[in-house]
């Protein structure tokens, strides 16, 4: 899995020039909208607005077959999981204890797809804007400066640890530590020889970060300015707010008899 | 009880926030079957951000569950709910170690205070952590109901593990470092106790 920093790949498209928070709530009201609806005709629609934003905000496919990549040990998962613990409807098939039913099959593929839309929402969001993006969407929907900060400073931290990571496992492999050899039981205990040292650089340097932060005054100005101000145009307007709209669409049809037939 | 939110909190919950996000990428390469790890090391940063900066390093755990879950394309509402049970696995033995004051050593340096942690950290804490978290994907529909028994052994397994051999030689190696550094905390909200 590549560091967090790095999915976005800066490409010219349509999608890319909508502000950052249509950028944010766009993915995250698809995702909603895969747990709202049940059925899997209705998961593989998300699933496929998905794709075809993905195309449209020319995601790199390598960024998104990162994402993917997880599917292809989920969905068997998900399939024995659901096929085989949960019944509902006519049994179709029986071995022994395991009855495979109606429901249980089509719950299986419904959620399938649901993890498709889900999985595949993520590369929508963190592949179409870079990180500060991302915290100033936060700000424009008001979440507290100081949670906001938090996240920006952790996510910035991030790149460092994995570099440090790097570091420390390269230097005990000098001294000759085979880190990645072994069985699994061996690898969890060798894995104390990183993260030990790891913990340790990270809190030596928490000492200087918290000093720093103090000395900026971050917690104390009350009125903030910012360099990175999203200003979403009218179409960016337009579009959180169909956002919405369709979750609160699909959840209120899914309590109608017809919408409750055809969602699930 | 005093409570303190400053800059030093800022960090840790930053801190605590990326450790727990790049350890649980750590984890996928302890996967045993599709899905499970043997060992999920982020379990060791929750339990020792706890054990060291009582509320604020479990916070770290919180927000660090949204983020590492999220870019390994679990939806932000999952990681929303799983924060709380990931950061209720560490908030366990660290409110037994908080509540008991002097009598238990947050090194882990006698046998009782070995004792409790092992009950209470690598058992107790990861049991209830496994148990949650097979229920937060029922809540989210990923997960049927009948399938918790057949998840919550992978996910205590795998907790526990970490718990021990990670947890363990952490809070006793580096216990005496965290304590000469500003950012200790004494109570469970505050790095000193109120003054009588």
């Amino acid at each position: 899995m590549p560091a967090l920093s790095s999915f976005y790949v800066p490409r010219r498209a349509a999608y890319r020039r909508l502000a950052a928070p249509t950028k944010l709530a766009v993915p995250l009201a698809l995702m909603t909208a895969a747990f709202v609806v049940r059925s899997p005709a209705a998961e593989l629609a998300v699933a496929l607005v998905v794709v075809t934003l993905l195309r449209a905000a020319a995601v790199p496919w390598r960024i998104v077959r990162g994402f993917a990549s997880v599917l292809v040990t989920l969905v068997p998962l998900v399939l024995v999981l659901w096929t085989v613990f949960y019944r509902s409807g006519d049994v179709l098939v029986a071995l022994g204890p395991v009855r495979i039913t109606e429901g249980g099959l089509v719950r299986s593929v419904a959620t399938c797809f649901r993890f498709a839309a889900i999985v595949l929402s993520v590369p929508l969001l963190l592949g179409t804007m870079p990180q500060q993006d991302l915290v100033a969407a936060l700000r424009w929907f008001r979440l507290p400066y100081v949670l906001c900060f938090t996240m920006a400073l952790a996510l910035r931290m991030i790149p460092q640890l994995e570099r440090d990571l790097g570091t420390i496992r390269d230097a005990q492999r000098s001294r000759g530590i085979e880190l990645d050899r072994g069985g699994l039981w061996t690898r969890a205990r060798r894995l104390a020889m990183v993260v030990l040292p790891l913990m340790t650089v990270s809190i030596a340097r928490l000492e200087t970060l918290a000093r720093v932060i103090e000395s900026r005054g971050v917690l104390g100005a009350r009125r903030r300015t910012f360099y990175r101000r999203p200003r979403p145009g009218a179409i960016d307007l337009l579009l959180i707010a169909a956002s919405v709209a369709l979750v609160a669409a699909l959840w209120w049809a899914r309590r109608t008899p017809t919408g409750a037939a055809v969602l699930g | 009880m005093r409570f303190e939110f400053g800059p030093r909190q800022v960090a840790i919950v930053a801190l605590g926030t990326a450790l727990y996000s790049v350890m649980n990428w750590l984890s996928a390469s302890f996967q045993t079957v599709p899905g499970a790890t043997l060992v999920f090391p982020a379990t060791a940063v929750a339990i020792t951000f706890s054990m060291w900066f009582g509320f604020w390093g479990a916070l770290g755990a919180y927000f660090g569950t949204i983020i590492g879950n999220f870019a390994w394309g679990t939806a932000v509402h999952v990681g929303i709910t799983g924060g709380v049970h990931d950061m209720i696995e560490g908030l366990i033995p660290a409110l037994v170690f908080y509540a008991a004051g002097d009598r238990l050593r947050r090194d882990l340096g006698d046998a009782r205070s070995l004792a409790t942690y092992v009950v209470f950290g690598v058992v107790l804490g990861t049991g209830v952590n496994a148990l949650l978290g097979n229920l937060n994907y029922v809540l989210w529909g990923l997960q049927p109901l009948g399938a918790i028994w057949a998840g919550l052994w992978t996910w205590w397994l795998g907790d526990a593990i970490a718990a021990a051999v990670l947890g363990i030689p952490l809070l006793r190696f580096l216990t005496p470092f965290v304590e000469r550094t500003a950012l200790y905390h004494e109570t469970f909200f505050a790095r000193r106790r109120a003054e009588v």
